[in-house]
């Protein structure tokens, strides 16, 4: 209510990661671990995540039709990001993250004030990540 | 004008004349302090320390070159600075002759937690931060000239700060678009993160008028506020729907310490 401008869309942030040779299906990061909105992790989450945004927003740029986001892989909100869906997983789960992780960034986009429209999602999708040795 | 100005200056080496309620501004603020350390308690370790997640960035690796930074550089310092926050807080309740040294450890250890955990704070700990500063070298039962100057400036400089963040915010807001066209209540309680079920459920976001209405209304209030504080017979009512204001934030929004930190901050105007 104190901010000068109201961002018309939602966000989440999303992981899945290898285990066993398989990936898992997309999770919300904290919610899925059990952290609930009054939570600071929740609250830590959504801020990285907005921080994530703003950084597409201004770096995202296409090649045709296909989204590029070299620029955004190498910005600290990107990796900000990572740090935290690695670090929380492997401080929450007693089995560690094995091999690769994959994140998304998931908006959601708020219909106009007034219409019977539904929310429409669109996700970014980063690429695989695969986890160093000695972090694992 | 000019010579109300000149006697409040000529005034501020006497003793203030102090409400209970500014009185008790300077308890609210470390109270909400202490209401902060119990509202993050049980993820302390996910903020800062050597278990944090936050991914720490920037800067030299030595935390002399930068003070506020010094739990960025070194998590572990975090299992002693934590501590003596809880304890300057307790101590900095008391109206005292020294009660100016806890406090200063409470606004240096908060910078160095805010720092190191921005992520996970809002403009609530930076206020509380702010005026936890000014109030510093409060101590009511000073005898000093030099003493009642210190307090005159500990409750202006409080006062102009609260002014200074619903000013700006109201200029901020003036450029943009969605406060303008009365949309920002209805795309701040659409977003999951701001709301509850039940607001998101109860088809209230449907209603254009509402929704419109609570956006100027808020907009409204903050261009109102830094000059309706100082005018007599609207401040109580002002201050009133303030605190009706940030109840709903904090209840709807789940921005408690936030909206508690607004609150608290208002007694600072209140006069017997």
């Amino acid at each position: 209510m104190f901010a000068p401008e109201v961002p018309e869309y939602s966000l989440s942030l999303q992981y899945r990661y290898d285990k066993d040779g398989s990936w898992t299906a997309w999770n919300n990061i904290s919610e899925s671990m059990g952290f609930t909105k009054s939570s600071k992790v929740y609250y830590m989450e959504q801020s990285i995540s907005s921080g994530l945004a703003v950084d597409i927003g201004r770096n995202m740029y296409f090649d045709g039709e296909e989204r590029k986001l070299d620029i955004v892989l190498k910005s600290t909100d990107y990796n900000k990001a990572l740090y935290y869906a690695i670090r929380l997983h492997n401080l929450h789960y007693p089995e560690r993250l094995q091999e690769h992780i994959q994140i998304r960034l998931q908006f959601h986009f708020t219909p106009e004030l007034g219409s019977d429209d539904a929310v429409k999602t669109d996700s970014i999708e980063f690429p695989i990540y695969t986890i160093p040795a000695d972090v694992r | 004008m000019l010579d109300k100005i000149k006697r409040y200056i000529d005034g501020m080496s006497r003793p203030g004349k102090w409400s209970k309620a500014q009185l008790f501004f300077v308890k609210a603020v470390y109270i909400w302090f202490l209401i902060n350390v119990v509202f993050i308690w049980s993820d302390r370790n996910f903020i800062w320390g050597s278990e944090s997640v936050l991914m720490r960035t920037g800067g030299a690796s030595s935390w002399i070159t930068n003070l506020a930074y010094a739990l960025v550089f070194k998590p572990s310092l975090f299992n002693w600075i934590f501590p003596l926050h809880i304890i300057s807080i307790v101590a900095s309740l008391f109206d005292k002759k020294w009660s100016f040294i806890p406090r200063t450890l409470v606004w240096i250890t908060g910078t160095l937690l805010y720092f190191a955990g921005y992520n996970a704070f809002n403009a609530g700990f930076i206020l509380m931060n702010l005026l936890a500063f000014f109030t510093i070298p409060f101590y009511s039962k000073a005898k000093h000239p030099i003493r009642h100057v210190m307090n005159h400036i500990s409750i202006l400089g409080a006062q102009l700060q609260v002014i200074l963040v619903y000013g700006s915010s109201a200029l901020y807001k003036l450029n943009g678009e969605s406060w303008l066209y009365g949309e920002a209540v209805y795309y701040t309680l659409s977003n999951p993160r701001f709301s509850t079920n039940y607001i998101l459920d109860s088809g209230i976001l449907k209603n254009v008028l509402l929704m419109k209405i609570s956006s100027y209304l808020a907009l409204i209030y903050q261009i109102v506020f830094p000059v309706g504080v100082w005018i007599k017979k609207i401040k109580k009512p002002l201050l009133y729907f303030g605190i009706a204001f940030h109840l709903i934030i904090g209840a709807v929004m789940n921005l408690w310490d936030f909206s508690l930190a607004m609150m608290a901050s208002y007694f600072v105007f209140f006069k017997d």
